[in-house]
């Protein structure tokens, strides 16, 4: 790992918890508040490549459990990790490596990265999250998917944001993935 | 700097070694998940509760303020509940739940950043053979914890400035700034860990014996 990985790594973990600290993000038509963290696990994943991502997300998850306060509305601690959403955070490194190796793969279009967002972002980090709902409150995995559809739209506006900025920012800034 | 959550206190939970309250709060987890008694449970409810807001001496207003992200998922679970099971298994798993939260909490509250760290690290070490360099984890931490300050200078003067051209609601028109600077700053900084010899040091801790 060079230096460059090293800060790369570091820096996007920071970023993450950055985008944790700016006001949510109005979503018309539903009740629920989105946060930008989310964005920045899909802009690691597109801008980083898989495995300096999934670092990231990593180190930014080891971060939150010494105790400081780096999750959206300033949550924290080992509590986080145990609660019913524990498994959409834990999903993060793994959704952040599945984006990085869509986009490796793929060319750096928004539609095939807005694809990499969503197969990673959303498909992954659900398919950890359902399951940790339902088993922190013991409840058919079904309810637990009903009441997260609520995110959903929301994450699409984010996979397509993450799509577009990335585009740009590669344009401007290329990094080999 | 950004702080912790640690609180300061000189209580015998401050003062326990950081493994053993980790070690404790496993085993109550394992423990929990085992009982169906709900009269056992409030106990516990209970005595944990005692322990966070008094002897930990955290107070009744944090103890709230741990459980009120909580609330909602606790409404959602006993009315879910209810509906497919009984009363009293809603009772069982949000005491369970707010417990676990509770107990982990604490943990969190009483035990400083550092000592944390050093536990982290502790554990990486054991991993050492598995090609986990504890020195490098180390080291991006202490690096994240600087950048993040020094970032949330960047979001602010990006937004400053886009708020100057009247465009401060764009999304797009805020990351894409955000990000090109993170790269720039990224640059100069991995050049000057090289300059420093980074790569080296980091070379020699890993042939280390």
């Amino acid at each position: 790992m060079t230096a460059r990985d090293t800060v790369l790594i570091a820096t996007f973990a920071a970023l993450t918890a950055a985008l944790g600290l700016l006001p949510p993000l109005p979503v018309p038509l539903i009740a629920v508040p989105v946060t930008l963290q989310t964005l920045g696990l899909m802009l690691a994943g597109c801008l980083l490549g898989p495995r300096r991502a999934a670092l990231a997300m990593l180190l930014l998850l080891s971060l939150i459990a010494l105790g400081l306060p780096l999750l959206a509305g300033g949550r924290g601690g080992l509590g986080v990790f145990i609660g019913p959403s524990a498994g959409f955070l834990i999903a993060w490194p793994l959704g952040a490596l599945m984006i990085g190796l869509i986009a490796r793969k793929a060319q750096q279009t928004t539609l095939m990265l807005f694809i990499a967002n969503v197969c990673g972002g959303i498909v992954v980090v659900y398919a950890f999250g359902i399951p940790g709902i339902a088993v922190v409150s013991d409840l058919p995995i079904t309810t637990a998917a009903f009441a997260s559809a609520a995110f959903l739209p929301g994450d699409l506006v984010k996979a397509g944001l993450a799509s577009v900025i990335a585009v740009s920012v590669r344009r401007a800034y290329p990094v080999a993935l | 700097m950004i702080a912790g959550l640690y609180v300061p206190g000189e209580s015998p939970l401050h003062r326990l070694d950081v493994g053993v309250k980790l070690l404790v709060l496993m085993a109550l987890g394992i423990g929990l998940i085992l009982t169906k008694s709900v009269l056992l449970l409030i106990l516990v409810v209970a005595v944990t509760g005692l322990l966070f807001a008094f002897a930990a001496e955290l107070g009744l207003m944090r103890l709230w303020q741990t459980t009120r992200p909580l609330l909602i998922w606790f409404v959602f679970i006993a009315v879910a509940q209810i509906l497919v099971a009984n009363a009293e298994t809603a009772g069982l798993i949000v005491l369970r739940l707010a417990v676990l939260v509770w107990a982990a909490a604490l943990v969190t509250y009483t035990t400083r950043l550092s000592d944390m760290m050093e536990c982290l690290i502790r554990i990486i070490g054991w991993l050492s053979p598995l090609g986990v360099p504890p020195h490098r984890v180390a080291f991006m931490i202490a690096l994240t914890i600087r950048l993040i300050p020094a970032l949330s200078d960047v979001v602010q003067d990006v937004r400053d400035a886009q708020r100057a051209r009247g465009i401060e609601n764009s999304i797009i028109a805020s990351v894409v700034p955000v990000l090109t600077r993170v790269f720039q700053q990224a640059d100069a900084m991995s050049e000057a860990l090289e300059a420093r010899g980074y790569e080296r040091w980091d070379d020699q801790r890993n042939n280390a014996p």
